[in-house]
């Protein structure tokens, strides 16, 4: 069993406990690269043994949905289970249904889950492209100016509820945009999450970038914190977590961990100290042209 | 939420046709795609039968007017000749731009071409102009390069949730319309054969090495196929706007899990019962206005017995006439549900019931039988079709005649 | 017999990634499927793969792996009565 798999369904298991939920409604991940280690197992062993002695279980845990799966099996859960893999987009895919389900009234309770592993072999083979920084052991190279980034890999699990207990944050907004680079399609988009939450440029506490330290990609946050956020306070993540394909899923996890306990976590480095407490956080990601704007506040 | 989401367009490849007329010459004609491998190097090439689109890359490259200089993967080929035809036959490329979406599915993406270059992908010293395909490999890669194609970038996502994805696909599409967040969406999926899949069912002991069998007391595994199936669908309103002939609508659709193991289905079909129990709930529908149910038969010990007691259990003695249309396709394991929705809405327009090839004697357990010759002249007035995937997944969708 | 016994309990082992189980806890008599080690069918199968790569035995199909899978002594009866012929 891949590491993908124990992480996936320890965090969905931690997650559930905290919310005090048993059996959640619908269970809902997203997965850039899905069940690496069994894939690679499965296709190594086909190569090394032409095609001989092969066994199924890698095969079987291969399958991209294994961590819905599998945590429906433990739960008993015949609810809902979807599993999206659309690349750097597929936990904010997961998240746009997961509010769709909670919005159609056919959920209360979603279980929504971003989940990603890192293996030795697809760290090598991307080394191979330029992808990684090397010998690196602090966040210090985030401001280096220079090329490549870390590798990293996690599972974060949140449970969305229409009828809260408790609640780390409120939901105000998911929405992608994809294939553009045009400043104006990302202002419009802006514009519609403020003026359909009553909000202005100004009311955003904290803007978490998912700028990786690549100096080249890394570009479209500061062009994007210069166009429209140029005087909010701004912090990354991917310092914290490493570069996977899920790893919005952590920023999200880190923003309602900030709006919930009200305190910024020492790794975190803020432009500048904030003035008041933080309860409106934005995170930015961008990949080939896609972006994606998660709102989020305090309750 | 009261929008009802209606079929505008079909589009489908498969080793029965290249576009739909084609897939439905064969259907009607009782002829199946299944045979021995020809596009793969493999050491089950004569062992292990599959039902194979007949083209190489380049042939469908050219299909598919793609420019071959960029990396691109046989699964994105075959989206795009899919896609493309349901986008034209609803005559989207001619309308005014609504807010379209497009939502595919696939079960392992790339893998055809990853598992030809792994070995020099793991080679440190390689570092050839072959590593452009390294970007192919994941499963949402090819929705990128079909939408593309099609020019579509209001809204794109792929699902994998196995043998069930584009079922799934193209319930996410209807949900997104009746809530008002999309207008029309092409959804659907592709999966193209790969060494690794045919592998993997063969260490599952579940490919027959005959042609598969499905609900016969005889059958001994799936055959592996491949292809892609997308439906455009949009709100009726849409759709009546601009003056595009309704084929069907999507009126119910469900998705459950079994729960019970990763592979195998339980023994009572609890997730199969639950996903077209659910779907008849949300079409409105009683079992008994069900006229035909497009079955997941594959062909497993497991699957038909388990689907089989699922349908007698929502049924009763009164079930349904059925087929399982995998008898000329094989499993196409992402693309079963969106080619097969597109064989559903034929089946409607065309008052036909394909028929269950190959089926001869009931199994032991169950009195159920498909349907064996082509029926035509049928008022099929609603038509469920099923797709269960690995890790419990199971759907059901639900078209109605409009 | 005994060193057969013990060799497969170990293979098994290795097989199935039964990473909490040691090889003096399996009773070579208890079933391996169900109370016992409580296999399941995709165990059964890596198991068919373990008898043709390890002792160059071929079970065809699932069904007929029942019998020789009920335990470990009755794979081991099976390998000792096979490798003979």
């Amino acid at each position: 069993m891949g590491r993908v798999i124990k992480m996936g369904v320890a965090a969905a298991n931690y997650c559930l406990r905290d919310a005090k939920v048993e059996n959640p409604d619908a269970i809902i991940t997203g997965t850039g690269m899905g069940c690496l280690e069994d894939t690679e197992n499965f296709l190594c062993n086909i190569l090394n043994n032409k095609e001989q002695f092969l066994t199924p279980t890698s095969f079987i845990q291969s399958t991209h949905n294994t961590v819905g799966a599998q945590i429906a099996l433990l739960l008993t859960c015949n609810n809902y289970n979807f599993t999206y893999v659309h690349r750097d987009l597929s936990f904010e895919s997961a998240f746009v249904d997961s509010i769709l389900l909670l919005k159609e009234g056919e959920a209360s309770n979603v279980l929504l889950g971003g989940v990603d592993e890192m293996t030795p072999n697809h760290y090598s083979i991307h080394s191979k492209k330029g992808f990684w920084r090397k010998g690196v052991t602090t966040s210090e190279f985030f401001y280096e100016n220079s090329k490549g980034t870390i590798p990293g890999e996690g599972a974060a699990f949140f449970t969305l509820s229409s009828s809260p207990k408790d609640p780390y944050a409120a939901v105000l907004a998911v929405e992608i945009l994809f294939n553009t680079n045009s400043q104006e399609d990302l202002k419009k988009i802006l514009d519609r999450i403020f003026s359909s939450n009553n909000l202005e440029a100004k009311d955003i506490d904290l803007i978490l970038l998912g700028a990786n330290g690549d100096q080249e990609g890394d570009r479209v946050y500061s062009e994007f914190k210069e166009n429209f956020f140029k005087e909010n306070n701004a912090a990354a993540y991917k310092n914290l977590c490493g570069e996977y394909s899920t790893s919005t899923a952590f920023g999200v996890w880190l923003a309602s961990q900030i709006l919930k306990k009200k305190e910024i976590p020492a790794g975190v480095s803020l432009s500048r100290t904030p003035e008041k407490e933080v309860s409106k956080i934005l995170l930015y990601n961008s990949y080939n042209g896609n972006h994606s704007l998660i709102l989020l506040s305090s309750c | 939420m009261s929008r009802k989401v209606v079929i505008t367009g079909l589009g489908v490849i498969s080793s029965i046709g290249n576009n739909v007329q084609e897939n439905y010459n064969s259907l009607t004609s009782l002829k199946p795609g299944i045979g021995h491998i020809q596009n793969l190097d493999t050491v089950h090439k004569n062992i292990i039968p599959v039902s194979e689109v007949k083209f190489s890359d380049k042939d469908l490259a050219h299909m598919a007017e793609f420019d071959m200089s960029r990396p691109v993967t046989r699964t994105t080929l075959l989206g795009i000749i899919a896609a493309r035809e349901a986008y034209h036959s609803a005559g989207l490329d001619k309308v005014a731009k609504l807010r379209t979406g497009f939502i595919s599915a696939t079960s392992v993406g790339g893998m055809g071409k990853t598992e030809m270059l792994y070995q020099k992908y793991l080679d440190p010293a390689d570092n050839g102009d072959f590593m452009k395909f390294l970007e192919t490999h994941d499963c949402g890669e090819s929705t990128e390069r079909i939408a593309e194609a099609l020019g579509i970038k209001d809204y794109m996502t792929t699902i994998s949730t196995a043998c069930s994805s584009s079922a799934n696909s193209i319930m996410l599409g209807a949900r997104m319309i009746k809530a008002g967040m999309l207008d029309r969406v092409i959804a659907g999926g592709v999966d193209s054969l790969t060494v690794f899949t045919i592998n993997g069912f063969n260490t599952l002991m579940i490919l027959d090495k005959e042609h598969c069998r499905p609900f016969d007391d005889s059958r001994q595994g799936l055959n592996l196929g491949e292809g892609a199936g997308y439906i455009v669908i949009e709100s009726e309103e849409a759709a009546k706007a601009g003056n595009r002939p309704i084929l069907a609508e999507v009126s119910g659709y469900a998705n459950t899990n079994d729960a019970y193991h990763q592979t195998a289905s339980s023994p009572d079909g609890q997730g199969a019962f639950l996903a077209m129990k659910k779907a008849l709930e949300v079409a409105g529908l009683t079992a008994e206005e069900i006229d035909y149910i497009n079955v997941h038969g594959t062909g497993t010990p497991n699957n038909d017995l388990s689907e089989g007691t699922a349908m007698t259990r929502l049924f009763g003695t009164q079930v349904p006439k059925f087929s399982s249309t995998k008898s000329y396709t094989g499993h196409t394991l992402g693309a079963c549900g969106g080619i097969e929705a597109v064989y559903s809405t034929l089946s409607i327009m065309n008052k036909t019931i394909f028929p269950n090839i190959n089926f001869k004697v009931k199994m032991k357990e169950l009195d159920l039988a498909p349907e064996t010759s082509l029926l035509s002249g049928v008022d099929i007035k609603s038509v469920l079709s099923n797709s269960f995937g690995f890790g419990g997944n199971n759907s059901a969708l639900v078209f109605k005649k409009i | 017999m005994e060193d057969l016994v013990n060799q497969l309990k170990v293979q098994i082992i290795k097989a199935l990634k039964l990473e909490d189980v040691k090889p003096e806890d399996i009773n070579p008599t208890a079933p391996l499927f169900g109370d016992g080690l409580g296999l399941d069918s995709i165990d059964a199968l890596e198991l068919i793969v373990l008898l043709e790569k390890e002792y160059g035995l071929r079970v065809e199909n699932a069904a007929s792996a029942k019998k020789i899978f009920l335990s470990i002594q009755s794979m081991a009866d099976y390998i000792a009565e096979h490798k003979k012929a």
